[in-house]
């Protein structure tokens, strides 16, 4: 293996494993904010439920988003510093707002929000949580206008061999990351939605005692997987529309049949929301004969989103080689001089890392699901959120 | 001129906020002893573990954008340190956040000792990092200065960090875990206050004198170091935490913005940025303070338990 080829190793899984926790952050968050919301204008108690059961997973899943985020940070200054020399310019402006600006809100509010439980009004606690999920797309929106450039570069001038923002309205509105913007919020939708209906499904099938909780939460599951799928699909094929026919001809044929499958697997998500929104009404689904097949088949097609969306960023990612940015710069001339052992050693500890630690979250999640919303430790009060061997040593004490 | 102003306040922003964490990380095991202990000690650093790394998030993206050519030049450089600056940085975080995610002795112990090691790895790594900057860019001809510098400020982010972490402990905390955290702190002043101005005196003694700045920095440091020290030392022991914590904070930020000064970096920056992230500053930095000033107390009851 080449220093090359371990530099696009080393960056591609480390993208796509922080992509499949992105997908779930942005997906969920909504989730949880449109519980918190039915809780701060209802005040039931099912409600506040559903909001920390879901807000807990969604925490779980946001901390290897975030750990699978800092190791891409740096990828471009460790392997590409070509891109840097090139387009550092352009590529810096978007992926400068992303981190010292949406990402910097997202984090700090995000800790608000958790630990400011008993503490904050429910009204700015509510508003804290929304302004978490805006600013996570915000996040979305900065990292697409340069992945967008490098599809499909616009808006620069080349001016001795560096690429200078010439018009960073055309930057931003760049089809290839507007549209592309579209389509993965609406494949992040999808996934947020598969994941609620999936681990919903599952508890009414084994009748856990929650019932009213999961049907509301499979009813917002449906809508919002639904909405996702129109997104996916409509700003699937509007992409089409800057790519160029030179493009479409020297493609590989991995990318033709990971795009073949992720057209066939959104149309089939697209046709099989009417249904599912069909049997939403008057709460069809849950008295149906068959129900508990149903459920079952809910929960096993799970991670359906989550499998079409890798292949669709195989598509992307792949479908630009052996551009690093289409017609500009080539991958190989934008790779760092280190030796390809350096650039292996680092790619066995990196993704080794993320790779265990991916595994250990989604075993995590995976329990936290099926524990159910009997106890979230998130939002509990300090003397419920501990272990029996675990006396917290302030939780004893009244002020 | 800008850039650099965002890109110093961002490194001195991380160096002391999520030094706080790591400083604290390190210690968890000595200041908590029972596992309710060591959950009360991360429930302690709560809503700061976020809130502090943000900033090298953010520090990282200003020096993409505005210093490409730093980047480039010292990820090639230290390019070791790097990844293990990454990894001790995952690790710390995968530990604070899944110790307490399932119950069990053994798992929690295990989290524990990764947030130990992790929390003395990050600042061994960042702190070698700043020095490798000092002394590799461009390589200094003594092979000494190129080691010795780096290892002093390794070793120094390592117990200023640890004084950083027990003094916002015992800022946090009450009774038992604050009377532990306080001596924590008053053993390790004097070793940070030595292991600076052993840096300090390094740099002088290895590097020839490149500019005006010289003759400032280095003593700005020593100063910097003992100051805070001998400022927080009585503080601490009169149980005036406040005092002593802003003297620890401030004894963190000199010698990191002394350091940046000396490499004085060139911004190369995309021209209307800067309009754009000037005017989100102040929006950036009251969501901070929100954050600091609602969680200044001891935890209490009334705080909710995550990690």
């Amino acid at each position: 293996m080449s220093a090359v080829d371990a530099a696009r190793t080393q960056f591609a899984l480390l993208a796509g494993f922080h992509f499949l926790f992105v997908l779930v952050t942005l997906g969920l968050g909504p989730v949880v904010a449109i519980f918190q919301t039915r809780w701060a204008v209802t005040g039931r108690e099912v409600h506040e439920r559903a909001t920390r059961f879901w807000g807990q997973l969604y925490l779980v899943n946001y901390a290897l988003g975030i750990v699978a985020g800092i190791l891409l940070e740096l990828q471009f200054g460790l392997h590409f510093p070509g891109l840097l020399d090139v387009a550092g310019e352009v590529l810096g402006a978007p992926l400068a707002v992303e981190t010292m600006v949406a990402f910097f809100l997202e984090s700090t509010l995000l800790g608000l929000w958790v630990f400011g439980w008993h503490q904050l009004n429910r009204w700015v606690h509510t508003a804290v949580f929304w302004l978490v999920v805006l600013t996570g797309y915000a996040s979305a929106l900065a990292v697409m206008v340069a992945n967008g450039f490098l599809r499909n570069p616009v808006g620069y001038e080349l001016r001795d061999g560096v690429a200078h923002i010439t018009d960073p309205t055309a930057l931003v509105l760049n089809p290839a990351a507007v549209f592309s913007l579209g389509h993965v919020l609406g494949a992040c939708l999808l996934a947020g939605g598969f994941v609620v209906i999936g681990v919903s499904a599952w508890h009414l099938r084994r009748q856990t005692g929650y019932d009213e909780l999961f049907q509301r939460s499979l009813r917002t599951g449906v809508v919002l997987g639904a909405v996702g799928a129109l997104l996916a699909v409509g700003f699937g094929f509007s992409q089409f529309s800057y790519f160029t026919e030179d493009a479409a001809a020297g493609q590989s044929p991995i990318v033709e049949v990971a795009l073949g499958f992720m057209i066939m697997g959104g149309f089939a998500l697209f046709l099989g929301a009417f249904p599912m929104l069909a049997l939403m009404i008057g709460g069809a689904l849950f008295r149906l004969p068959f129900r508990r097949a149903a459920y079952a088949f809910l929960t096993a097609v799970l991670p359906v989103p989550f499998v079409l969306a890798i292949l669709g960023w195989l598509t992307r990612e792949i479908g630009r080689q052996p551009w690093v940015v289409v017609g500009v710069l080539r991958t190989s001339d934008a790779t760092s001089a280190h030796s390809a052992t350096t650039v292996l050693v680092s790619l066995v500890v990196l993704v080794g890392l993320i790779a265990t630690l991916a595994v250990v979250d989604w075993v995590l999640l995976a329990r936290l699901a099926r524990l159910g919303p009997g106890s979230p430790v998130l939002g509990a009060p300090a003397l419920h959120a501990r272990e029996p061997d675990e006396p917290l040593s302030f939780a004893e004490v009244s002020r | 001129m800008i850039w650099t102003v965002l890109l110093v306040g961002a490194l001195a922003g991380w160096a002391v906020l999520d030094g706080m964490t790591q400083g604290l990380g390190a210690t968890v095991r000595q200041v908590g002893r029972t596992p309710g202990e060591r959950r009360t000690v991360l429930t302690a650093l709560g809503p700061f573990l976020l809130a502090g790394e943000v900033w090298l998030i953010a520090g990282a993206g200003i020096l993409l954008a505005g210093f490409p050519e730093l980047e480039k030049d010292l990820w090639f450089v230290a390019y070791p340190l790097v990844v293990a600056l990454l990894v001790t940085w995952v690790l710390r975080d995968a530990g604070v956040w899944l110790r307490s995610r399932q119950p069990g002795t053994r798992w929690r112990a295990g989290w524990e000792r990764v947030i130990v090691v992790a929390s003395v790895g990050l600042p061994l790594s960042a702190g070698a990092l700043l020095g490798t900057a000092l002394v590799w860019l461009p390589p200094q001809p003594s092979l000494t200065a190129r080691v010795v510098v780096p290892v002093l400020t390794a070793l120094s982010a390592v117990a200023v960090t640890r004084v950083l972490g027990t003094v916002f402990v015992a800022v946090r905390t009450s009774g038992i875990l604050r009377e532990r955290a306080t001596r924590l702190a008053l053993r390790t002043l004097p070793w940070s206050a030595g292991l600076l101005a052993a840096s300090a005196i390094a740099y002088v003694v290895l590097v020839p004198a490149g500019g005006p700045f010289d003759a400032v920095l280095p003593p700005l440091v020593v100063l910097a170091g003992s100051g805070s020290a001998l400022v927080a030392r009585p503080a601490l022991a009169h149980g005036r935490l406040h005092r002593a914590l802003g003297a620890v904070v401030a004894g963190g930020v000199l010698p990191v913005v002394a350091a940046a000064i000396a490499l004085a970096p060139v911004a190369t920056p995309a021209p209307t940025l800067e309009l754009v992230l000037l005017a989100c500053v102040p929006v950036l930095l009251a969501a901070q303070a929100w954050v600091w000033w609602t969680f200044r107390h001891p935890v209490s009851p009334r705080d909710a338990v995550f990690y």
